[in-house]
């Protein structure tokens, strides 16, 4: 015989049910024959199964009457044990099952609270009919607890009168493990428990949230190392090239490829420069005009020669504004970069580039200040020649970028970390979004209205070889400030030197 | 080197394969105690990277201790990569047989010097 049956044949469930029917009626037949053979009286009353009188051939046939009970109540609702699988609350399901037990119910403080578990209905209503089997029967003791994560149903043990009680038993042990629970005899009692509904997948999320926790963390582990990676130059998976990118090698060497690399293109530069400049008539002297005229005949309208040293003085400002740049960039070569590290004092190397700058910023009308240093600022951990380019560059773009008649100021301040020296402009403010982008070279010269990011970007370079911080920030001149932080230099620093520009402030416009 | 990895975090684990594949070495995943003794026992690998609170019979401790009963896997480093971040835990771990311990999140930088380390160990043998 199969499960499924063909149509108008009994399935294998309603056959078993029959059978079930069949025996158990016999077992009542045979009961009351042997009950007129023992007495040769009248049959009695039909007894329980848990009759406790029943002795001999009466428990046997107990025994078998049990198990017909059983098995017939197996059948009573096929639907049901076909198999809802859900969450079922174990109290109303003992109702249905032992409508005669005497259930007591405890459901537990709030927050653990109900006696609903998740399983398959049919198996269920079977572990309890074989449990309640078990105990004392149709009257038995039930309790119903919710226990923390468990329900627990225990039911108070009848006598032992069963032949199948063992195997019982083992079948409600395997059972009650099936669905994550136990079974087992405490005291006079049986005990079945079953992980309550929601238990389990709690403690599921619990462990699914405590991962992508702990994934997360990791991956934010990841992600310093990476960016640390990149900012230290360390090596890091990235397929190589050649030449390999900067980021990619240690700091020294780094910054000895990017001065080689501004030097070559330095040295270029001027090569071209140089005999461009040569073609234009210095301002002194009168220009050769007749180079203007195609046919080099000579101009004889004023107009016309006017017009000519306009353009001139177009080419003279364009010519002198490429010079500076090439002089930015050359002045990068000029550091060894094996000889980055070394102290100096901040307000000694910059009234020494203030003064070499005095001239540059008279000529286009800027007045250039230097606010006394602090008796006690620090020695900054740079080396004097690499320190001189880098603040070279800061005041020289700060000079640029200021409009005739307006400021440029250079101040110093102790900080917690070390020495810091400001620079300060009246130039075009350089909105905070922008400002990454402009150090790092990534916008077009012109763009903020300021002619170069060249002297910038230098600057930083030197400063993240040393491992100072660069700070920008709007200026109070309502330009742009561009601050410094050094390390302190050792305590084999260089003494303070007396200049006259350390006492007072410097106005050097 | 072939590197097994036992940890029941499946998001976890796949870093740690994406990072030690990334250098060159080979992995073998366990998501148990009991698979990865199972494992490591079958192959002997040259490093196990373990997690402690693992679910199922087995959990990290008794992985160590068991690892370190075998003769195939007695000699083999075991590295210790938990949550767990208790000088008891960590006591318990080395005592188990564990050669090192880290605390998640580790740093990866720290986990491939670490494995380099037992490489270049592995090497001088």
């Amino acid at each position: 015989m199969t499960a499924a049956m063909s149509k108008g044949r009994l399935t294998r469930q309603e056959l078993g049910w029959l059978l079930t029917q069949e025996a158990s009626g016999a077992a009542e037949r045979l009961r009351v024959g042997v009950q007129v053979l023992k007495t040769n009286a009248p049959p009695a009353p039909l007894p329980g199964a848990d009759d406790p009188s029943a002795t001999g051939l009466d428990a046997t046939l107990n025994v078998l009457d049990d198990a017909m009970k059983m098995l017939s109540s197996l059948h009573t609702k096929p639907a049901a044990i076909k198999g809802r699988r859900g969450r079922i609350d174990l109290a109303a399901l003992i109702w249905e099952v032992a409508p005669d037990a005497r259930v007591s119910i405890e459901t537990g403080p709030v927050e653990r609270s109900g006696t609903e578990i998740f399983a398959d209905e049919g198996e269920l209503r079977r572990m309890l009919h074989v449990l309640i089997g078990q105990g004392t029967g149709a009257g038995s003791a039930v309790t119903i607890k919710r226990d923390g994560e468990d329900v627990r149903v225990a039911v108070v043990l009848g006598p032992d009168s069963s032949a199948t009680a063992e195997t019982e038993r083992a079948w409600l042990a395997r059972m009650a493990i099936r669905y994550g629970g136990r079974y087992e005899l405490e005291g006079g009692a049986e005990v079945l428990s079953f992980p309550a509904d929601g238990v389990s997948e709690r403690k599921e999320r619990e462990a699914l949230r405590k991962e992508l926790d702990e994934a997360r963390k990791q991956g934010e582990a990841y992600a310093r190392e990476l960016a640390q990676a990149y900012a230290h130059g360390e090596e890091v998976s990235t397929p190589s090239t050649l030449p390999p990118p900067l980021h990619l090698m240690p700091t020294a060497e780094r910054f000895g490829a990017l001065s080689k690399f501004a030097g070559g293109i330095a040295a270029e530069l001027r090569t071209i420069l140089s005999a461009a400049a040569r073609q234009v008539p210095s301002k002194a002297g009168q220009p050769p005009l007749t180079a203007l005229t195609p046919s080099g005949g000579t101009p004889s309208m004023p107009l016309q020669i006017a017009d000519a040293e306009e353009r001139w003085d177009v080419v003279r400002r364009a010519l002198a504004r490429a010079q500076d740049f090439v002089g930015a960039l050359a002045s990068l070569s000029d550091i060894d970069a094996q000889d980055l590290s070394g102290a100096c004092r901040l307000d000694e190397v910059s009234g020494n580039v203030n003064g070499a700058l005095q001239g540059r910023a008279d000529k286009l009308g800027v007045k250039l200040v230097m606010t006394p240093a602090p008796d006690d600022l620090p020695p900054a951990h740079i080396a004097a020649r690499a320190c001189t380019v880098l603040v070279r560059n800061l005041v020289e773009q700060a000079i640029s970028a200021s409009p005739k008649g307006s400021e440029v100021r250079v101040s110093f301040s102790h900080e917690e970390a070390g020495p810091r020296l400001s620079v300060e402009d009246s130039g075009a403010p350089l909105p905070s979004g922008a400002r990454r982008a402009f150090v790092a070279l990534e916008v077009e010269p012109g763009t903020y209205g300021r002619a170069s990011c060249v002297p910038l970007n230098i600057a930083a370079e030197i400063a993240g070889a040393v491992e100072a911080t660069v700070e920008l920030a709007d200026s109070p001149l309502g330009g742009l400030r561009v601050s410094v932080t050094f390390g302190r230099a050792p305590r084999s620093a260089p003494a303070r030197a007396t200049t006259g520009h350390e006492t007072s402030g410097h106005e050097m416009g | 080197m072939r590197i097994l990895i036992i940890e029941d975090a499946d998001s976890i684990r796949r870093m740690i394969e994406a990072l030690v594949t990334g250098r060159g070495h080979s992995v073998e995943p366990a998501n148990s105690g009991a698979r990865g003794v199972e494992l490591a026992i079958a192959q002997a690998p040259d490093l196990v990277l373990l997690d402690l609170n693992l679910p199922g019979t087995l959990d990290g401790f008794q992985v160590c201790e068991k690892l370190r009963a075998e003769p195939n896997t007695k000699n083999v480093p075991i590295v210790i990569i938990s949550a767990l971040d208790d000088q008891d835990s960590k006591a318990r771990a080395l005592a188990a047989g564990a050669n090192a311990y880290y605390t998640k999140p580790f740093s990866p930088m720290a986990l491939l010097k670490e494995i380099e380390g037992r490489k270049r160990d592995a090497e001088k043998k």
